[in-house]
């Protein structure tokens, strides 16, 4: 075995904590650690197994500034400074054998203020890159802007998941802020309503966009038959129609598409198992057309759309 | 005299603002440590070595807690950078320090006075109860 391991593993923004413990039995296994590298790249050196070692994070940007004198600081308290990643800085310290906790901070108003740093530093610029770039993406794409198709689709799928992804790591950060806030000041009321609030805000969020998905995702429309065929009326066109007809060798089938919009449209006549009379794909209306039937049989008629808005006519003559 | 003293009262909240108050009214035991050794400049590691002198070795200031502790302290003014010495940062306490270490340090005078007035009725001064009772 060689004297280097790299293991990937993600702890998000408010889980330092157990990024911590993790550091620290990685120690006491005997592997040591080297340098994290982003997204999330954990490099380990071989050392002696079985050593108490507590691995602490700090995240203060001002002792990134004023780097020499914050990490003289921590070494003249005993803690070795590693490096900084994204903000953080890490320490360890080997435990003199007392059962005492080693920290870097020592009272609840302190932690609370890291966490503030935290909020400000990485927390914000998330909440406004959500707010700013991914719900207007995601919106815009669920109305259908942004070119159609496949590419649209998967990336209106992709957003909602990054949307849902924001919202999780937002709530897990607001509920580890309200745990603390809850110990450090327990004796205003005031906190649990304000975290009644952000939960209510991401909750509200939530079913907003899983709505927004599901309404660009919804068929609405009516298929009205005529004696000679049938029409399709659409509100939002997301799905086929299909219509069976038994129909003879001579046989014409008027389509008119050109009362519809949408992003796809998708129109197929044929009998089963078999060769199509006609097969037609496009983004928006395709015109109108005739249809001429070559043979005897029993004939489907396909028509599927996407966000189609509008009319489709089918006639046979 | 007593009318004097409130006037005294009302000049310190007067001078000293709210975000002041919020913040360091009262104060963290750390935080009411800092500016009692910054009566002398110092430097942080240099206070956390006196605090641990004055209590025994009860009290050890962690380094995070204290980094943070001394850059919002002089941001708030209630100490200022004097100069550097082997990279470690000199700190002193400001007058506006001062009004607040006055504060606390009354609050912490009552807080003494009002234990030693032994107010006790229940199991704690079990032995004592009858005494206590008629001091109330």
């Amino acid at each position: 075995m060689g004297n280097k391991k790299s293991v990937f593993k993600i702890f998000t923004i408010c889980q330092y904590q157990q990024e911590e413990e993790y550091l620290s039995s990685m120690h006491e296994k005997g592997w040591a650690l080297k340098k994290v590298t982003f997204p999330g790249f954990y490099h380990f050196e071989k050392c002696e197994p079985g050593r108490k070692v507590t691995y602490r994070l700090d995240y203060n940007q001002e002792g990134i500034k004023n780097k020499s004198e914050y990490i003289t600081l921590f070494s003249d308290c005993g803690w070795e400074y590693l490096f900084d990643m994204v903000g953080y800085s890490y320490f360890r310290k080997e435990s003199d054998g007392s059962q005492e906790r080693e920290e870097i901070f020592c009272d609840d108003s302190s932690r609370l203020d890291m966490m503030k740093r935290v909020f400000k530093g990485r927390i914000i610029p998330l909440i406004i890159l959500f707010v700013c770039c991914i719900l207007p993406q995601f919106f815009l794409n669920v109305q259908g802007y942004g070119g159609g198709g496949i590419v649209q689709e998967t990336l209106s799928v992709t957003l909602m998941i990054l949307a849902f992804v924001y919202l999780l790591i937002f709530s897990a950060s607001a509920y580890q802020f309200y745990l603390y806030e809850k110990r450090v000041l327990p004796e205003k009321a005031g906190v649990t309503y304000k975290y009644c609030g952000i939960a209510v805000l991401i909750l509200s969020m939530l079913l907003c966009i899983g709505t927004c998905f599901y309404l660009s995702k919804r068929s609405v429309y009516s298929v009205s038959e005529r004696a000679d065929g049938f029409t399709i009326e659409a509100e939002q066109l997301n799905g086929s129609v299909v219509m069976e007809y038994d129909l003879k060798k001579g046989d014409c089938i008027a389509v008119e598409t050109s009362g519809y919009d949408g992003l796809a449209l998708y129109i197929c006549i044929g009998e089963e198992n078999k060769e199509p009379a006609f097969f037609g794909n496009s983004y928006g209306e395709m015109g109108d057309f005739t249809v001429e039937i070559m043979e005897d049989g029993h004939y489907q008629i396909e028509c599927s759309g996407r966000k189609g808005k509008g009319v489709i006519a089918f006639d046979i003559k | 005299m007593k009318f004097e003293e409130i006037c005294r009262e009302v000049a310190n909240v007067v001078s000293i603002d709210a975000h002041i108050r919020k913040v360091y009214v009262p104060m963290t035991e750390t935080g009411f440590y800092i500016l009692l050794c910054l009566q002398t400049p110092n430097h942080g590691y240099g206070i956390v070595q006196k605090v641990k002198e004055m209590t025994d070795g009860d009290i050890t200031l962690a380094p995070g807690t204290m980094y943070g502790s001394l850059s919002k302290m002089e941001k708030d003014r209630l100490i200022r950078f004097v100069r550097e010495e082997e990279k470690r940062k000199i700190y002193v306490i400001t007058e506006l320090g001062c009004e607040v270490l006055e504060m606390e340090k009354k609050r912490i005078e009552r807080l003494y006075r009002n234990m030693k007035a032994d107010f006790s009725t229940t199991s704690c001064a079990g032995a004592t109860n009858s005494k206590s009772q008629s001091q109330i």
